[in-house]
């Protein structure tokens, strides 16, 4: 997450209104998210939507550019503030290195589906191939 | 699908694994390592690659082998050539970690083509090998 901001804002339509990034985020205020993270979309908006809907901080972990980032979403009237707050990198080195590092984010990505409170039943887990 | 991807390099090591020559220059992207070992240089190649060297530096037969590295699969021949090595590397594929989607399939296919390409090594060693019997019949 070298180049990622730590913090950021985006606004009802998930435009950037603010972050903490004077590089190449900032380049990209008043656009919409997804054209900074291409394909982040699928994964990211559901939990910028159950934010918005319970109006409370949701803590959402997601897989995207090569890591596991954990990120804490807040609404703040009509935007979302949202801070990056954990970015494990897959461990790529080896196929012994990914198989562990693929069954620790998989244990954290099922236990994080939006929307869901409590943790899933063992055979529901498989999100990852 | 995992990355396609057409890099392929030809590089000569000396005794100590040190990059002596590209084939031909600059063609590859191990050029860069001229006079280190990409050993050295390469956290994980150390692991993936230095026990088939010592193979091949110790039976004076070439070696080849499919591996899985740094997010990678390459297919790795390897001709030793008195105390130096003549190292050809192909990437085949590698692994698409932008989304969890795009992870899953190209894991998917990285996976597949590494089974694959061991099964073809595996089946051309033994023909090798058959043809040696047969050629000392």
């Amino acid at each position: 997450m070298t180049t990622r901001p730590t913090s950021f804002a985006v606004d009802a339509e998930d435009r950037i209104v603010r972050t903490s990034c004077q590089g190449e985020m900032a380049a990209f205020l008043g656009h919409p998210l997804w054209e900074y993270l291409p394909h982040a979309e699928k994964d990211l908006r559901p939990h910028f939507e159950e934010a918005r809907r319970v109006g409370e901080v949701v803590t959402a972990v997601i897989f995207y550019g090569g890591r596991l980032i954990e990120m804490r979403i807040a609404p703040t009237g009509q935007s979302l503030a949202v801070d990056v707050t954990r970015a494990v990198p897959l461990e790529l080195s080896s196929l012994r290195t990914l198989a562990a590092s693929l069954s620790s984010f998989e244990e954290e990505l099922g236990a994080r589906v939006p929307g869901r409170h409590d943790r899933p039943a063992l055979a529901s887990r498989r999100a990852l191939p | 699908m995992a990355v396609a991807v057409a890099e392929h390099s030809v590089v000569v090591l000396d005794e100590d694994d040190r990059v002596v020559e590209e084939l031909p220059p600059a063609q590859g992207h191990f050029g860069v390592y001229v006079p280190k070992s990409p050993l050295d240089e390469l956290p994980s190649a150390r692991a993936a690659f230095g026990p088939y060297f010592a193979r091949a530096r110790h039976t004076g037969e070439p070696v080849e082998f499919a591996e899985f590295v740094d997010g990678r699969v390459v297919q790795v021949a390897v001709v030793p050539e008195g105390r130096r090595l003549v190292v050809t590397w192909h990437t085949l594929g590698i692994l698409d970690v932008l989304t969890l989607d795009g992870l899953r399939t190209s894991l998917a296919a990285i996976i597949e083509t590494l089974a694959h390409t061991e099964l073809a090594l595996e089946r051309s060693a033994t023909r090798r090998s058959l043809r040696l019997v047969e050629g000392g019949l």
